[in-house]
This record gives structure tokens, sequence and C-alpha cells, in this order.
């Protein structure tokens, strides 16, 4: 399921031109983007939370050449499901 | 930051930047959750442009594998872009690396803030990095960039070398000077030592130049009616010998001279821009402090050596004058009556208080402000029954005599005397009644 399927469907389903939905979901990439670079959490209820996490510098050993990385810190998108969006998953599995 | 963003401020973000209606994105956004929940649920992944990709997890305790697309990624990591991972040296021990980097470490960590500043965490960066990689080529690299700048940027390689030069032109300037000059005047070597920190200190070989220059004249000049033929041999001589200085040190440390010099120069540039900034602002508080406890001073009088009393009474005619309140005395309208004015309990005194009737001051007012109660206006209007016919017609520009508190017993605090006021009001209104 790519892009392109999804915006399709979403624009039967809203009955709009391909091209807003388009725009709508840039829209929305944009807006999540603005939110995340801030450092604020965003709640979508039903679905999930996306949080930047700060993770602090790290050293890793290459188990197989014993080369030791210290990681720089990095800020990285969490993605918690809901238990909504949990329950409907795990009823399939 | 560490906001948390609602499903609604979402929408109107994406209003925002779409042009459409809230209520549209809105109900766009939540299709498109719910579409990507379906095909979740349906076990497929589903990928969304700018967003990420959402993927079913095999395990219900991580029910979706979630991975941010690239670009939405970078622009979150962006403070932090500039890292990069480094391979440590085999001698290294982590905890050995704690303690240098301690002070690189505690930069980033307390600010969790990704929106952070470039240069501020890139600046920490080289710090640690020279220590984890072996030492020796860093430091080759350090002289090589070092000398092919001194190579190709001639002027900073002069400058270096006029500097350094300058330091044992001056001292034979200062050892051959003092001697003849001894014998002429006392003002000369005061003079010819405070040119030499300048040479010295100049960093840029225009000003290194230019006093070299200056100097040289009038130190021939001086010397000129001693011993002419003395000074210019001497002269010579120390040009031969400063040149053949220059030339030496030229060829033979020069690397080892630019080199210092350089970073000599950096620091100095930086001290000075650190400098600058605490001496301006303390100057800056220094002034602004003084100016407010000259003003504070002057306001209290504590500056000023006049007795208390007089400002108490300028302030009190300030005040009577604002409320258009006109006073007047049997004597005269002096400062010391004034005080009287406005204080019902100081109203006893033989000064009479009076007020003008204007179009937002009437008896009432008049009574809530001398007696602090509405009710004792029939007072007043007894008090003026001469100049007021009736109470409820008032012509703005009557002047009303305020009697004095005391006259008929007039107390805010006491209830029984504003029963009384209330009574004799009735009384008057009676009285008026009856008149008509």
């Amino acid at each position: 399921m790519n892009k392109e399927n999804i915006a399709d469907q979403l624009a039967s389903r809203l009955k709009r031109e391909r091209s807003d939905v388009d725009t709508l979901i840039k829209g929305f990439a944009s807006a999540l983007q603005e939110a995340l670079v801030e450092g604020d959490t965003v709640l979508l209820p039903g679905f999930g939370t996306f949080v930047p996490v700060k993770e602090d510098e790290k050293v890793v050993t290459d188990l197989s050449t014993g080369e030791r990385l210290l990681l720089p810190p990095a800020i990285t998108i969490e993605f918690n499901p809901s238990s909504l969006l949990r329950r409907k998953i795990t009823e399939q599995i | 930051m560490n906001e948390k963003i609602t499903f609604h401020r979402i929408a109107a973000a994406i209003a925002t930047a779409t042009g459409c209606g809230e209520e549209e994105a809105a109900l766009f956004l939540r299709a498109l959750l719910d579409k990507i929940t379906e095909r979740l649920a349906a076990g497929e992944k589903v990928t969304v442009a700018g967003v990420g990709s959402f993927a079913p997890g095999e395990s219900p305790e991580r029910p979706v594998i979630w991975a941010p697309d690239s670009t939405l990624a970078d622009e979150v990591n962006e403070p932090f872009a500039a890292f990069e991972p480094v391979t440590l040296a085999a001698g290294i021990d982590e905890s050995q690396l704690n303690a240098p980097a301690l002070p690189a470490q505690a930069e980033p960590t307390p600010e969790p803030e990704p929106v952070a500043p470039h240069e501020e965490i890139a600046v920490p960066e080289p710090t640690p990095e020279p220590k984890l990689i072996e030492e020796e080529p860093e430091l080759d690299e350090s002289e090589s960039e070092s000398e092919s700048e001194s190579e190709s940027e001639p002027t900073e390689s002069t400058a270096a070398m006029v500097a350094t030069d300058q330091a044992p032109e001056a001292e034979t300037d200062a050892e051959l000077q003092p001697e003849q000059v001894e014998t002429e005047a006392d003002s000369e070597p005061t003079t010819v030592p405070a040119d030499e920190p300048e040479t010295i200190l100049a960093p840029e070989p225009e000003q290194v130049e230019a006093p070299l220059e200056t100097t040289t004249p009038e130190a021939s000049a001086t010397l000129e009616p001693t011993a002419p033929e003395m000074s210019t041999d001497t002269e010579s001589s120390e040009r031969h010998h400063s040149h053949g200085h220059r030339r030496h040190r030229r060829h033979r440390s020069e690397p080892d001279i630019t080199t210092p010099y350089i970073y000599n120069r950096n620091d100095e540039d930086e001290r000075d821009h650190t400098r600058l900034n605490p001496w301006v602002m303390m100057l800056v508080g220094l002034i602004v402090g003084l100016a407010l406890g000259y003003l504070l001073g002057m306001n209290l009088g504590y500056l000023t050596n006049t007795p208390q009393e007089e400002i108490v009474d300028e302030e009190y005619i300030d005040s009577v004058d604002s409320l258009d309140v006109i006073v007047t005395s049997p004597d005269s309208v002096t400062a010391p009556d004034t005080v009287a004015a406005p204080a019902p309990e100081v109203a006893a005194k033989p000064a009479v208080v009076t007020d003008t009737v204007t179009s937002t001051r009437y008896l009432t007012t008049m009574a809530r402000k001398y007696y602090g109660n509405n009710s004792f206006w029939v007072y007043i209007f007894i008090e003026n029954r001469d100049k007021i016919k009736n109470p409820d017609r008032l012509s703005p520009g009557t002047v009303v005599v305020i009697p004095p508190a005391e006259k008929y017993g007039i107390d805010a605090d006491d209830p029984a005397s504003v029963r009384r006021a209330s009574a004799k009001l009735a009384e008057v209104e009676r009285e008026l009644k009856a008149k008509k």
C-alpha cells in the first residue's frame, strides 16, 4: 500500500480531487514536522502520538571488527500507537 | 517546546498550510488516520509521503513498526546533524572518555530543544575529536596548515615577521638612544620607551611600520646636533643589523614563530570581543544605578537639605491645586493653612474649607470626600442654605463652604451619626416640600 494508493482511496472516499488530497497530505506532513521540530508532542486521538525523543551520545562496539564508535546525540521520532489502534491490529494478528 | 499538540491544532495548522477550511482539514485528517488504521488492521504496510511508513508489527508488544520519512527525521534531528560517528582509538577507555569530554557533553545534554543554534553545538565538537583520534596526525596537519598559510598569505607572515623583528630592533634603539640622549635632554628617553611597546604590541604590519618610520627620524633629528656621524653610523648599522635579523629569522624559524603568533592574534581578538561586553555592561549598570540613586535621593529629600515641612507644603499645594479646591482663610492664603485643607481631622483650624460645585462634583461627592460618606451631604447643604435653594438643582461654579466635621458631629464610622444624617435629610426634604 503506497502513498499513491492511499491518496486515491482518500480522494474517492472524500469525493475530492486527487490534487486536493495530495496538498492536504503535504500540509499534514509539514504541520507534523513543524510541531516535532519545536519539540512538541503530537497527539492524534484514536491513532497514536508522535514524540520527539532526545537520545544521548553513546559508544557502540562493532562485534565483528571490535571497532568502537562514538555515536553523536540525536533526536528521533517515536510513534506510540493508541490503544484503539493496538486493539484493531492485534485482533487481526 | 514540550507542548502537546492536539488534533485540532494540527488540523488548524493543516488549514493554514493548505489554505482550506479548518473543518475540512479536520475531516481529511480523520479520514487519513482512519484509512491508515484500516490498512494496518488489514495487515498492509502504509507509507504516507513526508510522514513515514507504518507497518503492522509481529508482536502485540509492538503492534506498529514506524519509520519516519527521511526528510522529517532529518529536519527533527537538524541540531545534531553536524555530528558524525567517531571511531575510538584502541587505547581510549570509556571512563577516560567521559572525563575530558564532560564539558562538551554537558552542553548538549541539558537542552533537549532541537532548535538549538548550529554554531553552539558545532563549537564543542572539535574539542573531543582531537582527543579521541590519535594526536600526532592532527598536529602534523595543523603545522602543515600553518606553513601553507604563512606561505600563501604574505601579509600575515610579514606581519608576524615585523612584529618579531621589532623586538631586537627596539632593544637596540633602547640601548643606543639613552646613551646619546643623556647628553642632551631628559624628555627624549621618555618618549622613546613610550613608542617601544607600541611597536611591539601593534598587530598589523602597517601600524608596525608606521611608528618605526616616525621613531627613526625623530631619533636621527635628536641625535644630529650632538653626533651626526655617530647617529648615521649607528642607524645604518642598525638597519643592516635588523635586515640581517630579518632575513635570518625569515629563513630559519619561520613556522615556529608564525604559528604561535597567528594563534595569539586569534586569542586576542576573541578576548577583546568577550572582554568588551562585560565592561560596557558594568559601566552602563553603574551609570544607571547612580542616576536612579540620585533621583531617589532627590525625591526623598536626602540630597536637598531643605527642611521636611517645606516639601510637605509643596506636595499639599500640588494636591490641593489638582483637586480644584479653593482655600480662603481669613488672613491670607498661605501654605501652612492649606495643609489643613484636605484632611477633615485638621478642619477644626480657623481656616474655612470651601469647594466649588462642578458638573462632576456635587454635594454628595464632596461629602464622601471630606467626611467619608455620601449621606452627610445634608450638612453641607444646611451650611450653605443661603447659596443653595434647591439641592437637586445646583449651578456649577457655586462655591460651597464645607463645615468642619465636629460642627454636626459627623463620623462616617459611627452608624448613629449616619442615621442622624439621614434623619436630617428627611427633615430637610419635608421642609423643602413644605416650601413648594
